[in-house]
């Protein structure tokens, strides 16, 4: 068998590729294993049993504080909710749900009732459904799962947009499924 | 011709880059559905991509104001960079053409996260079209590597 010869140029290109994509791993392991939401960041559970990306800035991983009057000038930290409640106000229609997933993933199964605002595409999506959507209703916010943070990006946009009434069901589309609750599909109206 | 070759490559990277730090739980789900990779190796590579898209397009973008004058440490480091940018490049458009022929749909996880920044800019799912996009994103990184000397300093 012929074995292939290499210049030594081309050798040592094939290294110098081999030595930059090594050190930029190793740049993003190290970035990953150091950022909250890095895919090695630790996982705390919560009551509900799933898990909650261990940020220490989310409303999960904080007591629950009584709202003081000096706190009335600042807008409402969306509530973090859980399944059981996310299932009770769906049952009853008592809150209207937003999906902040990708459009393909929202048609691929989503909360009955709910409607897509995916993250990426926000202001158009808002802008279509706007009408739906009354600032002072009962608003829930999910993505994914646990460790998405589609959601908090949407929330940030509605808080920024004057809604007061949020909710935030952070284990969320994953959670759902796993409980084999009714899903609706397609893309919505 | 090289310079604006880098910069367009380096540009692609950059905002690839940028969307796997950004977001990278949602980087590692778009990973993952490509279905290629053994689900244990989905973090792993969901963490390593945008380091080397990052360190790759840092190198091309300052090779577009420095460039290589003659052999050397700097000229390797960006012959090195141009190879991992191609390479990348056929990876991606091989993953992608590979999912859509076993039927997955999915969320390309190339760009989309620029949506939230750019209102004009519009999230797409993975499509053929997507696989014509890199296919174009391959000329100039094919004319980078055709450029590298690969018959050695002497020619042969």
């Amino acid at each position: 068998m012929r074995s292939i010869k290499l210049s030594p140029v081309v050798e040592a290109r094939i290294w110098a590729a081999i030595i930059v994509g090594g050190a930029g791993a190793a740049a993003g392991e190290i970035y990953n294993a150091l950022t909250p939401r890095g895919v090695f960041s630790p996982v705390v559970v919560v009551a509900s049993g799933r898990g909650v990306s261990a940020d220490a800035g989310t409303p999960a991983a904080k007591p629950r504080q009584k709202p003081t009057a000096s706190a009335k000038a600042v807008p409402a930290k969306p509530r973090v909710i859980e399944l059981a409640e996310a299932q009770s106000l769906a049952d009853k229609h008592a809150a209207r749900f937003v999906d902040a997933r990708s459009a393909l993933r929202f048609a691929a199964g989503h909360i009955p009732g709910a409607v897509s605002i995916p993250s990426t595409d926000f202001d158009a999506a808002f802008a279509r459904l706007k009408a739906r959507l009354p600032a002072n209703a009962a608003t829930v916010v999910y993505c994914e799962a646990a460790d998405c943070d589609e959601s908090d990006i949407v929330l940030d946009q509605l808080v920024k947009r004057g809604y007061t009434k949020l909710m935030h069901f952070k284990a969320g589309m994953q959670a759902w499924e796993d409980r084999g609750l009714p899903q609706e599909q397609g893309a919505g109206r | 011709m090289s310079a604006v070759c880098r910069l367009i490559l380096a540009s692609i990277y950059m905002l690839a880059a940028a969307g796997g730090l950004e977001h990278p739980r949602t980087f590692m789900r778009s990973v993952g559905d490509y279905h290629l990779l053994p689900q244990g190796l989905v973090p792993l590579a969901a963490a390593t991509l945008p380091g080397v898209e990052a360190l790759a397009a840092f190198i091309l973008l300052l090779a577009v104001f420095r460039a290589p004058r003659g052999p050397g440490r700097w000229n390797l480091a960006v012959e090195g960079s141009e190879l991992i940018a191609t390479g990348l490049l056929v990876v991606y458009t091989l993953g992608i053409a590979s999912a859509l022929l076993r039927g997955f749909q999915m969320d390309c996880g190339c760009f989309d996260f620029l949506g939230e920044h750019l209102p004009f800019f519009k999230p797409t799912n993975a499509t053929w079209w997507t696989v014509v996009r890199d296919l174009v994103m391959l000329i100039p990184a094919s004319i980078l590597v055709r450029r590298q000397r690969w018959l050695g300093e002497d020619g042969r």
